[in-house]
């Protein structure tokens, strides 16, 4: 396939071979690559150029990192870091550089054209989801592609954690009927929508807590929602980790980190409320949240997940405390929704209905009833997400 | 062919001499501090606290209420159990606790001074603004409590089955109801540099809420034309305590620990 972008004839390297241009991958299908003054967006399948981001002739361009939503760093020779964004906008970061150095934990530092000072390239924006989004695979270079947050090092990375192929793929499901005459629409906004009553145990037995949200209420899908487990070890702040970047409400622990979930659905209308798994978490897979009416001042809420345990190809220590954890504690897993449920119904002051089928407040592992197909098609309205 | 002859410590077997090395009294000590260790470590308690808080602010034309609601829980185990605490929670399990206690306390901000009262043993949360009166249901046995002005009080069975549990408040918060306004200051968690803006007699004044990635949270009152004044603070890490303080905090766990010892 031609690249898309200068030069128009063959250009040999030292080898006496034909120079190979290095490219980046983005997200979707898309590619990066930088050779002279251009830096050039493109359609890997095809080979269509999305942007063309041209320098000034004294320019050389060589491709940083690839970003999240098809955007891209590059290193303009004479004009420093420039920031490109999904249409080739460009705005620049940092002045001219004689080198930059990235590191595993995703930061990196960018040496000054005097060689004189380091600049600290913004870390917040984490790297596309694509598995070669650094030129050369990885900060050390050794063609392996691999994603940042498989090291689990970015605590609040964005990118869905999602069952890998083979994987037991198993489903919870807890649930509540109350009797009481507070609408399910009230009980979405006050309860649902603000996990309010997460992992709320009135003994202090508490499984998780949430560590970070939004301003409560949810009020959109794409918003997170961070849990921490709730291990008195990890009320100890570790000195060490505590010394890193991070954001000031994500604690710094030693042992279990806090995990994240992105709303995947938010619909009012249906009183539902889903998530995925974020990378990092030790889970991977989807829940919902659901209250509706099954008659008069009767209602149900109920929670359903499937999920796996979270598989790290570059971490199996890690892999294997996931998997360790998935199964020994599956039961807190139901406890920390069942607390939820309670702690719902204590609030509304309403007694418990008796319909067996919507009395599953402790949790079933892998229920007959409802089916995976059924709590699939409220996390995302098909039997199969993402 | 000469047969040449072995003395006792050459014939007797590998095995016996391993184990006759094994028991000096070099060796005998060694096992005797490694026994009594892991005894001890079965044995002795250490006694570890945490303590939570979440924040609501109501205020009305000249007074604001400030409620703090806080959960100290606690846990007393062996140094064994405290060892095996670091596996449960790299694979995910959280700390079984034994004890919690709960308190209120409540600022009242006026034009003039900060007033402090405080009410014990009683978990609430959740504070909800019912036809002028502030209520909460408490977390351990679902019992409504009112806020008398001075402390929380159980309410009356009237005032039980008037209750709306999804009254203006709480998580959202509310704007001039009978005169009063309400926001979350801090509920399921706190934002670092979070501020909330209300007014008194007309001026404007605001708390700012801080939190660092060492599990301090602390509130900061501004008046105008003043400078920044811290009104409350909490250190939200694990700390250990000695079995005095941790029965001072869960006075429940002494008679717990007097009935276990009989």
């Amino acid at each position: 396939m031609p690249v898309p972008v200068a030069p128009q004839q063959l250009i040999y390297g030292l080898d006496s071979l034909p120079a190979n241009l290095q490219m980046v991958l983005g997200e979707n299908g898309t590619a990066f690559v930088a050779y002279g003054p251009n830096a050039v967006s493109f359609n890997l399948s095809s080979g269509a150029v999305n942007w063309d981001y041209q320098a000034g002739t004294q320019s050389a361009l060589s491709v940083m990192e690839a970003l999240t939503g098809n955007e891209v760093d590059v290193n303009d020779s004479q004009n420093g870091i420039i920031h490109l964004d999904s249409s080739g906008n460009s705005s620049p970061i940092a002045g001219p550089s004689m080198g930059i150095q990235t590191f595993w934990n995703g930061q990196a530092l960018a040496e000054d054209s005097t060689g004189t000072s380091q600049v600290q390239m913004p870390s917040e924006v984490p790297a596309a989801s694509s598995s070669w989004a650094l030129p050369a695979g990885n900060q050390s270079g050794n063609g392996l592609g691999v994603l940042q947050s498989l090291l689990g090092i970015p605590t609040n990375y964005q990118q869905h954690q999602l069952p890998l192929p083979g994987l037991p793929l198993n489903s919870n499901y807890n649930a509540i009927e109350l009797l009481t005459s507070v609408s399910p629409a009230d009980i979405f906004n006050t309860y649902l929508a603000t996990f309010a009553g997460a992992g709320i145990d009135p003994t202090g037995n508490t499984v998780v807590g949430i560590v970070d949200a939004p301003p409560p209420p949810i009020t959109a899908s794409g918003q997170t929602v961070t849990f921490e487990l709730q291990s008195f070890l990890n009320y100890i702040p570790d000195p060490l980790t505590c010394g890193q970047p991070g954001p000031p409400t994500i604690p710094c622990t030693t042992l279990a980190a806090p995990f994240s979930v992105q709303i995947e659905r938010f619909d009012t209308s249906a009183n539902t409320i889903s998530a995925v798994t974020l990378v990092g978490h030790p889970l991977a897979g989807w829940r919902y949240w659901r209250v509706f009416s099954i008659g008069v001042n009767d209602v149900v809420i109920e929670t359903g997940a499937v999920d796996t345990y979270a598989v790290l190809l570059l971490n199996p220590s890690r892999s294997a405390e996931n998997i360790a954890g998935y199964y020994v504690f599956r039961q807190r897993q139901m406890k920390t929704w069942a607390d939820d449920l309670r702690y719902i119904q204590q609030k509304l002051g309403a007694p418990q209905g008796s319909t067996p089928q919507y009395n599953v407040v402790d949790g079933q592992w892998n229920p007959q009833w409802p089916p995976q197909s059924y709590i699939l098609n409220n996390v995302c309205q098909s039997t199969t997400c993402n | 062919m000469a047969t040449a002859k072995l003395h006792f410590e050459q014939r007797v077997s590998i095995n016996h001499m391993q184990l006759k090395w094994k028991i000096t009294p070099r060796v005998l000590i060694i096992c005797i501090i490694v026994a009594a260790a892991l005894f001890t470590s079965g044995y002795a308690k250490l006694s570890l606290v945490h303590a939570a808080a979440g924040g609501t602010l109501f205020w009305h034309v000249d007074e604001a209420y400030l409620f703090l609601d806080y959960i100290n829980s606690g846990v007393r185990m062996t140094y064994l159990s405290y060892l095996l605490e670091v596996p449960r929670t790299m694979i995910g399990g959280p700390t079984l606790r034994s004890d919690v206690s709960c308190s209120v306390l409540v600022l009242r901000i006026s034009q003039q001074a900060i007033d402090p009262y405080t009410t014990r043993d009683v978990c609430l949360g959740d504070f909800r603004f019912v036809m002028g009166e502030i209520y909460s249901r408490g977390g351990i046995d679902g019992s409504l409590w009112k806020w008398s002005g001075t402390a929380f009080i159980r309410a009356s069975g009237d005032e039980e089955r008037a209750f709306n549990p999804v009254a203006p408040g709480g998580f959202s918060g509310f704007d001039n109801v009978d005169g009063w306004s309400e926001r979350p200051v801090f509920v399921t968690t706190a934002r670092d540099g979070q501020e909330v803006p209300f007014s008194l007699g007309g001026k404007k004044l605001s708390l700012l809420i801080r939190q660092n990635r060492l599990r301090e949270v602390s509130i900061d009152l501004t008046r105008p034309g003043q400078a920044p004044e811290r009104i409350w603070s909490l250190d939200e890490s694990a700390r250990w305590v000695s079995k005095a303080r941790y029965e001072q905090i869960f006075p429940g766990a002494k008679t717990e620990l007097k009935e276990s010892q009989k």
